[in-house]
């Protein structure tokens, strides 16, 4: 069916021509329509006035609108930001294309579209707005992204915080902690500068770390020439030099030895590794000064010999003449007179006794104690000594024996005759007396690889262990000899100790209570 | 009641002359195929088939001229086969706007009121090779207009498809929804044309 229906006055050609046009027209709708339905990309036309004109395929599947829905509607109605969709319209109308500006489509079911919208104007010949082609593209699975980077962001966020307010704790700790080991720094540094004795501290590379006022005082020494240094490094300070010999050039702890620094300086010194935790972190050096305790004991030493030397003369003329009378040479006296004069004899031998002790003990201590060494076959000095006890022992009835092992062994010494004969005399006296009545001592010399081993082993009263640290000490006596009240003037260990060590030696015991003790000491052999 | 068109009454309308674009039928088509799917449509070919009507739907071209009779027609069997009331005849003649190709291209006489209503009758003659329509007032002041079409006697249910269909263009003017307009004068109520007074906010 035909509905053409021509105009009045039009020619043949001129039909011909429209209807040619008509159907170019028609075409191009056509053309116009399948390819917005094709396009996978959603756009729209407005009015001039913002108003829907047209709206494709994709822009329904996106906005779940129809044409009927929302064509004549204002543009900005599908969106949440109705102002901002305004505004963009208005800077299209300025600028003429505005691209990708992130809006929020609000589709028919409600459901919120992360979109960017771009938008361009149109215009006629006359540059008069005739509309704007607007485009919209879906974002929302890039939205979805952001909004999980936000959210994972805003947990990260949250995380950081707290890890932030967990550290500026920990630093607020930290700051107290470090002003506490700053105030703890001080008062160590004030204890340590203010020190009695004086301190030196060597890293576990020998290295000075630090040294106190007191030991710079004592050492006559610079700290600034000092701090940094190698102890091999600093022997030009004698004090220093000095202990580091008697380490033998190591880290070695050392308990309150002697250094002598001049005439009239004496100092104690012990060293110490400061552990941490079971490690080893530096090495302390404690330096004490003793001149003063030495200049008391020297005093005392001298007094004591001094009292000595004037006791021991009028002691020997009493002896003399004790012996003179008791012998008879002047005149005949009573049992009883003799009887009592025997005893002051004794006493008065006892007495003599004490006096060479601490004559002894005032010549070590003043270092006077010279020693007059000689080579000599060590046995026979030992039997001469044991020989000159004998009589003793067998008025105590002790089985008293001397044992040289291995006789034909060389056991050539360099020793002092009369202070080694002292030591051992003292040791053998000991024995003696405390062992009872009925008690064993051997005596017994054993050649050891490039030392002597001098023993003597009784059966006696033994030294209790809580007196066994002091045994060697002046004047010390064990509580259960004393009971014994035999005679002694607590030296004759004391003395022993200093002859063996001048010599070179060693000497030790061992002791159990009521059951015995064993004396050793040890002497470098010559040959 | 469904009111149902009848054969005679299509043939009647048949009979009246005058043409319209073919976009304002495609757009009708298109609002029953928006409204009720592909397969309602095809019952308006049925339907126009069952009045002795022989024409082919699918070969309706946008920018061809048919009888304004076939475009009443379609209007009339969309409103009996969705049942449409008043309210839905006048929903479908603003669908021939916002569902019309055509319309589309003539998006610059609406970059004004006063352009659009000045304008106006020269849209009229591109979709109508009869009757006419006239401006008569534009008072954007007190925000109203007022046009009148001469010479158009169909079906009076085109009455109200018209309002739909002016209103729609006001408010694509307007670039916003809330306008109104009523039906003043009607040939169908004895007088010599239709007059419309349109008013926004």
């Amino acid at each position: 069916m035909c509905f053409f229906r021509s105009k009045k006055g039009q020619t043949s050609e001129q039909r011909k021509e429209i209807l040619k046009i008509k159907d170019d027209l028609n075409e191009i709708a056509g053309y116009l329509n399948d390819f917005l339905d094709f396009l996978p990309l959603a756009i729209c036309d407005l009015s001039p006035s913002g108003a829907i004109m047209n709206i494709n395929k994709e822009l329904e599947v996106l906005s779940g609108f129809y044409s009927l829905d929302i064509v004549g509607k204002n543009f900005s109605e599908i969106f949440l930001e109705k102002a901002r969709i305004q505004e963009l319209i208005a800077q299209a109308r300025k600028k003429g294309v505005i691209k990708s500006q992130e809006f929020t489509l609000n589709s028919k079911s409600d459901k919120r579209i992360s979109v960017n919208v771009s938008i361009a104007a149109r215009r006629d010949k006359n540059e008069d707005i005739i509309g704007y082609f607007v485009g919209v593209i879906d974002i929302s699975v890039l939205g979805e992204i952001r909004s999980k980077m936000e959210k994972e962001l805003f947990v990260r966020t949250a995380d950081l915080e707290q890890s932030r307010a967990a550290l500026l704790n920990m630093l607020e700790d930290t700051e107290l902690a470090r002003a506490r080991a700053e105030e703890e720094k001080k008062k160590t540094e004030t204890i340590f500068t203010n020190f009695v004795d004086g301190l030196l501290v060597f890293d576990l590379n020998k290295r000075l770390e630090l040294i106190n006022p007191k030991a710079e005082t004592l050492l006559s020494a610079n700290k600034k020439e000092l701090i940094g240094k190698k102890i091999d490094e600093l022997s030009f300070v004698p004090g220093i030099k000095m202990l580091n010999t008697k380490m033998k050039g190591e880290l070695k702890e050392v308990f309150r030895q002697e250094l002598v620094l001049g005439e009239k300086l004496y100092l104690e010194v012990t060293t110490n590794f400061i552990l941490a935790q079971n490690q080893k972190m530096a090495f302390l050096v404690i330096l004490h000064d003793i001149t003063r305790e030495k200049e008391i004991e020297q005093i005392k030493s001298q007094f004591v010999s001094v009292a000595a030397h004037q006791l021991r003369t009028p002691l020997s003329i009493i002896k003399w003449s004790l012996d003179m009378v008791l012998k008879g040479d002047a005149g005949k006296i009573t049992n009883q007179q003799k009887d009592f004069l025997s005893k002051t004899f004794q006493t008065n031998e006892r007495l003599i006794r004490i006096i060479n002790d601490l004559l002894n003990v005032a010549r070590i201590e003043e270092g006077r104690y010279v020693y007059q060494p000689k080579i000599l076959e060590f046995n026979e000095l030992v039997g001469q000594v044991f020989d000159s006890l004998k009589d003793l022992a067998k008025i105590k009835k002790l089985s008293f024996k001397l044992n040289i092992v291995d006789s034909s062994k060389p056991k050539v010494v360099k020793v002092d005759i009369e202070k080694m004969s002292l030591a051992m005399k003292n040791l053998l006296e000991n024995a003696i007396n405390y062992t009872k009545g009925g008690g064993k001592i051997l005596v017994q010399l054993e050649r050891k690889d490039k030392h002597l081993e001098f023993s003597v082993k009784d059966t006696g009263v033994g030294i209790p262990k809580e007196h066994q640290a002091r045994i060697f000490s002046k004047f010390f006596r064990s509580a259960n000899v004393i009971k014994m009240e035999t005679d002694g003037s607590g030296l004759g260990l004391f003395i022993a100790k200093n002859v063996v060590e001048a010599h070179g030696g060693k000497i030790w015991f061992t002791s159990e209570e009521n059951k015995g003790t064993t004396f050793f000491f040890t002497l470098p052999t010559v040959i | 009641m469904k009111e149902r068109l009848s054969k005679k009454e299509a043939q009647k309308l048949m009979q009246m002359p005058g043409n319209v674009r073919g976009g304002v039928i495609l757009a009708n088509l298109e609002f029953i195929r928006q409204k009720a799917g592909q397969s309602e449509m095809g019952r308006v070919q049925e339907r126009l088939k069952e009045m002795g009507i022989a024409f082919n739907l699918k070969e309706l071209k946008p920018m061809e001229f048919y009888p304004e009779a076939l475009s009443v027609l379609t209007v009339l069997l969309v409103k009996e086969i969705l049942n449409l009331d008043d309210n839905g005849v006048f929903e479908m003649g603003k669908a021939g706007i916002k569902l019309s190709l055509f319309i589309k291209t003539l998006t610059k006489y609406f970059i004004s009121l006063r352009q659009c209503f000045e304008e106006s009758p020269r849209y009229w003659q591109k979709h109508f090779d009869f009757g006419e329509l006239e401006p008569i007032e534009l008072n954007e002041e007190r925000k109203y207009a007022i046009i009148r079409i001469k010479g158009y006697k169909y079906h009076p249910i085109m009455c109200l498809y018209h309002r739909g269909y002016f209103l729609q263009i006001a408010e694509l003017v307007l670039g916003r929804s809330g306008a109104s307009i009523e039906e003043t004068k009607c040939v169908h109520k004895k007088d010599p044309y239709h007059e419309y007074i349109i008013r926004w906010k």
